[in-house]
């Protein structure tokens, strides 16, 4: 039986579903051969019939590795360089209340390539990591970003430079994609049966619709502006990238998708 | 007797679907049901089952949940409404073609 169940996972190429796999059809096989036992067949015969019954290892195997594959979030990928090069325009155009310009770009591209290095990364090991260093705390969904940042135009108030300099239209846009975004997020987020990725895909649609939410109400002046920040385009490196680490977390929890199961044990990450 | 294995597995997604309309079940209790219910026409390998099973599931036809009987963690499958509306779908159209074969193998020449 281990054979068997060696030649099908050998099949399935992507690691990370191997688990998932392995119990459901080892559960299967010994349910077969008890089933067998109990119909009075000899032990080596009850397990030879009992894997007999399931089909070619090879066969299932490939049809197994066809549905467990890691997915990419094209269309998240799309529009988050869309917004990046709106950022980097705004930023970049001839201007001379928006100092730094330079800077922004650089730590815009920064972030694109994090995020492209993060979702790479399976997000249960990123949660593993943070467990790690939070010692034996639950792991709650909702993570928050800090936005102490200073607050100066570029900064907490682009939405409203961006509805002067380019009018109101163009603000409102800005704020559509990136709501836009945050649904996507959300979506995304919804739809996973890992409850893990679920939760870890909603701490980020959070992080980025709050601060989303208050950097707008903040600059229409509907409460007092605090330090807000908006995502991806108000200047301040460190959160630029935080942004973009955000969207790297969201296409890792997508791009397992078909791969893990519906709970993992999560175990400190060096044990 | 052995059908033919063409006609089996362009409706087997239906007969799994409507298996799990009527109630939750786990991968072995389908293949034991489905043997029983056709009178051991389809005998439905294991290596054929999963296989679809995730893919139904990965479509959003099934929601999957484990539970614990007698000491064993079974992975149990259920419906969705998606995936009653795809069975509504399929039944309607294996109708259209069984009906068309038996008009078909009735006419007289």
């Amino acid at each position: 039986m281990e054979e068997y169940i060696k030649t099908l996972l050998e099949q399935v190429r992507c690691k990370k579903a191997h688990a998932l796999i392995e119990g459901e059809i080892r559960g299967h096989m010994e349910e077969q051969m008890e089933a067998n036992l109990a119909e009075g067949m000899p032990e080596e015969e009850a397990v030879r019939a009992a894997v007999n019954d399931m089909g070619d290892a090879v066969e299932v195997g490939i049809a197994l590795d066809r549905v467990h594959r890691p997915e990419m979030a094209w269309d998240m990928v799309i529009l988050v360089a869309v917004i990046s090069i709106i950022a980097i325009a705004l930023h970049v155009l001839p201007d001379k209340n928006i100092k730094g310009a330079g800077r922004f770009a650089l730590f815009t591209v920064v972030g694109f390539v994090m995020m492209l290095v993060v979702y790479r990364i399976d997000y249960s090991f990123m949660a593993k990591l943070i467990l790690g260093y939070l010692g034996d705390c639950r792991f709650i969904g909702g993570s928050g970003f800090s936005d102490g940042m200073v607050p100066d135009v570029a900064c907490s108030h682009i939405l409203i430079y961006l509805m002067v300099s380019y009018g109101i239209a163009a603000g409102l846009t800005i704020c559509g994609i990136l709501i836009l975004l945050s649904i996507k997020v959300f979506k995304i987020s919804v739809k996973q049966k890992n409850q893990l990725g679920m939760m870890m895909g909603c701490g980020c649609g959070m992080a980025f619709a709050s601060n989303i939410l208050f950097n707008i109400f903040g600059n229409t002046g509907l409460f007092l502006s605090t330090a807000t920040f908006l995502p991806f385009f108000s200047s301040g490196g460190c959160n630029i990238v935080v942004s973009y680490i955000l969207v790297g977390i969201i296409m890792s929890v997508y791009r397992y998708k078909n791969v893990f199961p519906k709970h993992f044990k999560l175990e400190h990450a060096d044990s | 007797m052995a059908v033919e294995r063409n006609l089996i597995s362009g409706s087997l997604a239906m007969l799994v679907l409507k298996l799990l309309s009527e109630r939750d079940m786990y991968g072995y209790e389908m293949i034991e049901t489905l043997r029983a219910r056709s009178q051991n026409v389809f005998e439905l390998k294991a290596g054929t089952l999963y296989p679809l099973l995730h893919g139904l599931e990965d479509k959003g036809l099934l929601d999957v949940y484990e539970q614990e009987s007698a000491g064993k963690i079974r992975k149990y499958y259920s419906i969705t409404k998606q995936g009653r509306g795809h069975l509504e779908k399929k039944k309607k159209e294996w109708k259209e073609y069984a009906d068309a074969v038996s008009q078909v193998l009735a006419m007289g020449v």
